[in-house]
């Protein structure tokens, strides 16, 4: 336990001498920002460039709040779990390609410790990430379409973030079978692409963890029912479980 | 039964054998150098000593307690510096040391007075409040000892702490060893032995994976003494010196005489014994003896005979 605390202060400190907290509030600051006005300014833009001439009868409809929730998902959804797995990535793989752990490790360290502390460290990011994101994204929301709502805004938001936690639990067990200082995103990567690909047959694979998110915005305007994302959110909360388990079991046996 | 005890240790990465059923112990009290070429397999064996590496077979105790791999209890009464210690840049040496004190779960009033012991130890006052990311290699070495001591080890074990230093740097790391030495017990490796000398009361050579000379340096050398006496005289040309040891040749008790330059050398069956007769025989002839000098077999002449 001595280490445990140890180690997570150590995470705390290193994340704010390093500036990465900063960079975390301040990318999805930014990724909040860009929704409600992109959603306002879309028809807009798309008149500028002649797009109504080309869609013939069909008026380009009003935007919105549920249109800058769709902007949330393309950019949070998209820039910001690249960014986030980018960020974290690197926390375990780095460590053991650097030899920074030997000293710690020879002086009691327990591995388990190590593994959870640094899971612990990258939700808290991701945590932060998507609390900055969304109320940023929901405070420009109501300015420019005050009085609109949307169903399930919190739960679909909790999902979300449900999906980042299931990367980033992925990340220490892809720390631990590979080597070199990015190795902690081979897993994590593979797996996105492969969901993202399976997200084309939702009906068949139902399981997908990545309907999570790409669903998200189907929750809110109502054509998804909030039951319908118990099955991927349970898959989610197994594989995350299971990896940081394999990734504990793995590394108590890896030599360094 | 020492307190480090190495026990028939072998490792292999693939094919390579690095280790074959190596042993040794390290005496309590003792300062052991762990000598051998590079690539001999010295980091490879403290790093199981540790428990960072796992031996293929064989067993290794510290304190009568058996090592083992993966999470290491025996590491409890020991402190590594490992040959290239890694820090976080971020923090300061003081940080580093609370944070090592922390994790080997000593109290605040400890850490404050034991971080602050090491680092006037180590030198390290001026900087210590200055991030790791700076450091020179002395520096980081230093702090390597300061990291390794923070919980009063019994054994300290030193993987090369001198190989990449320069001569001040490596004065200053043997200096603080020596002064370590009072209160624990020091395994360190090297193929520095000029180094040895200077500091190691026992030695072990490794070579070909097991130790091909072992135990106490005075020992060895009282073993290992050549017997051989190095002369050297006033107003004798060479041709005069040639002449000279021809006619010692012919005595008894002289094994073997070379003539180097303008001394000779003269190997006897033994000091002891047959120095005083050499000696009056060198005085009856009249010659002015400038030296006279037993010789010392040197580590370095050990080494060179054992790896030979
Ligand atoms: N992890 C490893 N994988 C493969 N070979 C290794 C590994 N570690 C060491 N070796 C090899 O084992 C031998 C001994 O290495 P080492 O113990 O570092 O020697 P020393 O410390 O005496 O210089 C060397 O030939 C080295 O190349
Ligand atoms: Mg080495």
């Amino acid at each position: 336990m001595n280490g445990f605390f140890a180690f997570l202060s150590k995470e705390l400190l290193e994340m704010l001498r390093t500036h990465r907290i900063w960079i975390v509030i301040g990318v999805f600051f930014l990724l909040g920002l860009m929704n409600a006005p992109l959603a306002n300014f879309t028809p807009q833009l798309l008149e500028l460039a002649g797009a109504s001439e080309m869609m013939g009868d069909l008026a380009i409809t009003q935007p919105t709040a549920l249109d800058a929730w769709a902007q949330f998902y393309a950019n949070v959804g998209q820039m910001g779990v690249l960014a986030i797995l980018l960020i974290c990535g690197g926390m375990l793989s780095r460590e053991r390609s650097r030899d920074t752990l030997v000293l710690p490790l020879t002086k009691g360290l327990g591995r388990t410790g190590i593994v959870l502390v640094k899971f612990l460290v990258a939700s808290m990011l991701w945590t932060l990430a998507v609390v900055v994101a969304t109320v940023v994204s929901w405070a420009y929301t109501e300015l420019l379409f005050s009085g609109e709502t949307v169903k399930h805004l919190f739960l679909s938001v909790v999902l979300f973030w449900l999906f980042g936690e299931f990367l980033l639990a992925l990340i220490p067990l892809s720390s631990v079978l590979f080597k070199g200082g990015l190795s902690g995103l081979i897993i994590p990567g593979f797996v996105l692409f492969v969901l993202l690909v399976l997200t084309a047959f939702p009906d068949l694979f139902f399981w997908n963890p990545c309907l999570l998110i790409v669903n998200g915005l189907g929750l809110m305007d109502g054509a998804i029912k909030p039951s319908e994302m118990l099955v991927p959110a349970l898959v989610a909360v197994a594989v995350a479980a299971s990896a940081l388990v394999a990734a504990i079991v793995r590394f108590k046996h890896a030599p360094l | 039964m020492g307190l480090l005890v190495v026990d028939s240790v072998s490792k292999s990465f693939k094919e390579l054998e690095v280790l074959k059923q190596l042993s040794f112990e390290v005496e309590e009290g003792s300062v052991f150098g762990f000598i051998g070429r590079n690539g001999s397999g010295k980091t490879t064996t403290m790093k199981i000593i540790v428990g960072l590496l796992k031996a293929d077979a064989g067993e290794v105790y510290v304190k009568g307690k058996k090592v083992v791999f993966g999470e290491t209890p025996t590491n409890k009464v020991v402190g590594y510096l490992p040959d290239v210690p890694e820090f976080y840049g971020f923090m300061s040496a003081l940080e580093y040391l609370h944070f090592c004190g922390r994790i080997t779960g000593m109290n605040t009033t400890d850490i404050e007075r034991k971080t602050n012991e090491l680092i006037s130890l180590v030198g390290l006052q001026e900087s210590a409040t200055r991030r790791i990311k700076g450091y020179s290699r002395g520096m980081k070495q230093r702090l390597g000892i300061a990291q390794a001591l923070m919980h009063e080890p019994t054994l300290l074990i030193c993987d090369e702490p001198t190989s990449a230093l320069d001569p001040q740097g490596r004065s200053e790391i043997l200096a603080i060893l020596d002064e370590v030495r009072t209160r624990t017990t020091v395994l360190l490796s090297t193929h520095i032995l000029a180094d040895v000398e200077r500091i190691c009361d026992t030695v072990g050579v490794l070579e070909n994976g097991h130790l091909v000379l072992g135990g106490k340096l005075e020992e060895i050398k009282t073993k290992h003494r050549r017997d051989s006496i190095i002369v050297s005289f006033d107003g004798l040309d060479q041709a005069a010196l040639k002449t000279l040891g021809e006619s010692l040749r012919a005595l008894p008790y002289v094994v073997q005489l070379t003539a180097l330059r303008d001394v000779l050398r003269i190997d006897v069956g033994s000091v002891q014994k047959d120095g005083a007769a050499l000696f009056s025989e060198l005085a009856s002839r009249k010659l002015t003896v400038l030296n006279y000098q037993v010789l010392e077999p040197t580590l370095e002449n050990l080494y060179m005979d054992v790896i030979a």
